[in-house]
C-alpha cells in the first residue's frame, strides 16, 4: 500500500530518538519486524525504511532515531503535516500459538519489540543501548523486560550478550534486532544452547520491495534480499 | 494526443515510457504500486546463462541526487528466470523486454536462443555497458570490434528486436553506435550509469564492497542529455534515453535531445507511480505547447 499518511502525534522519547504516530487506515494485519518505506518530500527523494513500532485501529507508529538528513527530517515533521508511507513490507515474525519468546533490542532495534504486545505474543525482552540518551524501549512492561546499558546509567552495566545466557529461559525462542556485531554474538550463544533464533536484519535499502537487489546483508549465507525475503531471517540463514 | 508509441520491428511499445533495467526487478515486484497502463514496457534486470550471486555487499550508497550501485548483475540465471519468473510475470499488464548480459558471445546468444520460444519476451536489451563485472559488460561496451562481432550474431540468432544499451562514459560508443547500426541493432537505450567511487571516511574504506560502482539518478541528467544528443547526431535508429530523469520536464528534455521513448530508473526508488505522473505531465505540455504527439518535442532551431 502507497499512501500519504497524516502525523497525528510526534514525541521525542530521549535524546536523539523521536516517536510517530501516524493515521493509516489499513486492513491488514502488521508482524514484528514489518516496516514502511517512508518519505516527506512530494517530489524526489529517496525513501528510508523503518520498522513498525506498534500499530492499532487506524494509527501506525515509529520509533525515529535522528541519525542523519533524512531520519532528522523526519522526526521534525510538524503534527498535521503528511509523509508517503509504502507497506507494511518484508516478511515479519510470525509465532506459532502458545510459544514464548525473548525479544532482544540493541540500540533502535529495540523499535519493532512493542510489537510482541501489540499482538498479545507470550514475550519476554531484553533490550540494551550505549546510554540513557540513546534508550528507546521506553515502553515495554517492566516485570517482563531487562534493561541494559553500556555505560550502566541505566538498568545494568553492560551489553545485552552479557546477560542473555543467564535471562533466556527453557522453552524461548529469540527475536533480536540490533547492531551487526550483537546479532553475530547473539547467533553464537543461541547456537550453543541450541535455541531457535530469528533476526531482523538491516541493510541499506533502495526500493524496499524486491526490485534492485541492492539489499544483501554480509552477516547472511547467500545474498538475499533484506527487504523481501527478510528483513527477519532464521538462524540456519545467518553466517 | 495521439496515441504516442515507439513501433520496433513492428511491436508497438505504447507510451514509449520504460522502466529501466535492474530498477524494477521483473516487473512483478511493482504490481499494486505502479499503473502499467502508463508503461510502455518493463526492462528486466540482466539474465545471465547461470546464477550470478552478484557483488559483495554494501551494494548500494547514496550520493547527493543519486546513487552508486554494484548490484553486479545478481540474477537466478536462465534457466530459473524461465521456469519461475516467466510464469510469475505473465500477467503483468505491460510488455516484457529482457536485459542480457554475460561474459562472451555465446553467453549472450544462449540466453536469447533460451527465450526465443516465449512470446512474452517481446525484445532483448542487448547490457554492454555494466560498469560493475569483470568480464564481459562494459569491455564490450569499449571495443567496436568485439561488440560488432556480438551484434552480427545475436542478430542472426532472433527476428526480434534488439535494443543496444550502451555505456556513456569514454567516446566508444560513437564508433559502437554507427557499427551497430550496420550491424542490424533496432535502437538503443541510452545511457546506463556512469563509473564512480563512493568512500567510507569512518571506516576508511570504499562504500562499496564492489569498491567501484555506476552512479545513476539526477545527479547525472545533464551529462545524460549531453551523450544523448551526441548519440542523436550519428544516427537515425530509435533513442530509448534515460539517465535521471525525474518528473516530465526531464523527460521533455530527453526528447529535446534527440530520444524517441524515455526510460525511468532510480525515480522508481522515489516513486514507483511515476510513469503516470510523468506521462501526464508529457500530456499537459505537449497541447500547450500546441504539439500533435511526443515526436514532434523538437528543438526549434535544429527541425
Ligand atoms: C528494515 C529496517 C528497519 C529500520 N527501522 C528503523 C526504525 O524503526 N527506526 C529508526 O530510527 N531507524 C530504522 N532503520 C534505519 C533507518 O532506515 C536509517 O537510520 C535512515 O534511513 C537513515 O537515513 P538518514 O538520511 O537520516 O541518515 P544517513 O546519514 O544517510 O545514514 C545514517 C545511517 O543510516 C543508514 N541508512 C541511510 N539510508 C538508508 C536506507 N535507505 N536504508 C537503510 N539504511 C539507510 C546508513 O547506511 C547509515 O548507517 C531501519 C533500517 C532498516 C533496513
Ligand atoms: C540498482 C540498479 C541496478 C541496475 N541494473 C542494471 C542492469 O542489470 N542492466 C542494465 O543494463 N542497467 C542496469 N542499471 C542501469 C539503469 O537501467 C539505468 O540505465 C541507469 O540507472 C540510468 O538511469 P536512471 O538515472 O533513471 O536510473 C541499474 C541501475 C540501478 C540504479
Ligand atoms: S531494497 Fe531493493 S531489493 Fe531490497
Amino acid at each position: 500500500m502507497l499512501t500519504r499518511a497524516k502525523l497525528k502525534s510526534r514525541n521525542r522519547v530521549s535524546e536523539k530518538i523521536w516517536h510517530l504516530v501516524f493515521e493509516l487506515p489499513f486492513e491488514q494485519e502488521i508482524y514484528p519486524g514489518q516496516f514502511f518505506m517512508i518519505k516527506i518530500d512530494e517530489g524526489f527523494e529517496f525513501k528510508h525504511p523503518f520498522s513498525v513500532h506498534r500499530f492499532s485501529d487506524g494509527v501506525v507508529e515509529f520509533l525515529i532515531e535522528s541519525r542523519g538528513y533524512f531520519s532528522r527530517s523526519l522526526s521534525y515533521l510538524n503534527v498535521g503535516g503528511t509523509a508517503q508511507l509504502t507497506g507494511p513490507l518484508g516478511n515479519g515474525f510470525k509465532a506459532k500459538e502458545g510459544s514464548s519468546v525473548l525479544a532482544v533490542g540493541g540500540g533502535i532495534g529495540c523499535a519493532p519489540l512493542a510489537m510482541f504486545e501489540c499482538l498479545h505474543y507470550k514475550a519476554r525482552y531484553l533490550v540494551g543501548s550505549k546510554d540513557e540518551k540513546s534508550f528507546p524501549g521506553f515502553d515495554l512492561p517492566p516485570e517482563k523486560t531487562l534493561v541494559v546499558t553500556e555505560n550502566g546509567k541505566y538498568g545494568k552495566k553492560g551489553l545485552v550478550t552479557d546477560y542473555f545466557i543467564e535471562f533466556i529461559e527453557e522453552g524461548e525462542k529469540v527475536f533480536a534486532c540490533g547492531p551487526d556485531q550483537m546479532i553475530i554474538k547473539l547467533a553464537q550463544q543461541c547456537r550453543s544452547r541450541g535455541t531457535d533464533a530469528y533476526f531482523c536484519l538491516e541493510a541499506y535499502m533502495a526500493c524496499g520491495i524486491g526490485a534492485c537487489a541492492g539489499c544483501v546483508s554480509p552477516l547472511l549465507r547467500e545474498y538475499k534480499k533484506v527487504c523481501s525475503d527478510g528483513p527477519v531471517f532464521s538462524i540456519r540463514e545467518i553466517i | 494526443m495521439t496515441e504516442d508509441f515507439l513501433s520496433l520491428r513492428g511491436t508497438k511499445y505504447s507510451p514509449p515510457i520504460f522502466l529501466a533495467s535492474g530498477t524494477a526487478g521483473s516487473g512483478k515486484e511493482l504490481l499494486g504500486f505502479t499503473d502499467f497502463s502508463y508503461v510502455g514496457a518493463v526492462i528486466t534486470k540482466a539474465v545471465t546463462p547461470k546464477p550470478r550471486a552478484g557483488n559483495p555487499p554494501p551494494r548500494i550508497a547514496p550520493s547527493y541526487s543519486g546513487l552508486v550501485n554494484s548490484i553486479g548483475l545478481a540474477n537466478p540465471g536462465l534457466e530459473s528466470f524461465v521456469s519461475e519468473v516467466i510464469p510469475e510475470i505473465e500477467d503483468i499488464p505491460a510488455k516484457i523486454i529482457v536485459n542480457v548480459a554475460g561474459e562472451d558471445v555465446k553467453d549472450y546468444k544462449e540466453v536469447i536462443e533460451g527465450l526465443n520460444p516465449f512470446d512474452l519476451v517481446t525484445a532483448y536489451e542487448i547490457n554492454i555497458s555494466c560498469p560493475n563485472v569483470k568480464k564481459g559488460g562494459i569491455s564490450f561496451g569499449k571495443d567496436p570490434i568485439s561488440s560488432k562481432v556480438l551484434i552480427e550474431k545475436l542478430r542472426e540468432a532472433t527476428e526480434k528486436p534488439l535494443i543496444l544499451k550502451m555505456t556513456p562514459h569514454g567516446d566508444e560508443y560513437i564508433q559502437i553506435a554507427q557499427i551497430a547500426q550496420d550491424s542490424g541493432v533496432d535502437a538503443f537505450s541510452f545511457v546506463n550509469t556512469f563509473p564512480a567511487v563512493l568512500f567510507d571516511i569512518e571506516k576508511r574504506t570504499f562504500a562499496l564492497g564492489n569498491k567501484t560502482g555506476g552512479l545513476s539518478g539526477p545527479a547525472i541528467k545533464p551529462l545524460a542529455l549531453h551523450a544523448v544528443h551526441r548519440l542523436r547526431s550519428v544516427t537515425s535508429l530509435p533513442i530509448i534515453g534515460g539517465g535521471g530523469i525525474t518528473g516530465y520536464k526531464d523527460a521533455v528534455e530527453f526528447f529535446l535531445a534527440g530520444a524517441n521513448a524515455i526510460s525511468l530508473g532510480t525515480v522508481l526508488f522515489s516513486d514507483t507511480d511515476s510513469p503516470k505522473k510523468i506521462f501526464n505531465g508529457l500530456k499537459k505540455y505537449i497541447s500547450r505547447h500546441g504539439l500533435k504527439s511526443l515526436n514532434d518535442i523538437k528543438l526549434k532551431n535544429e527541425k
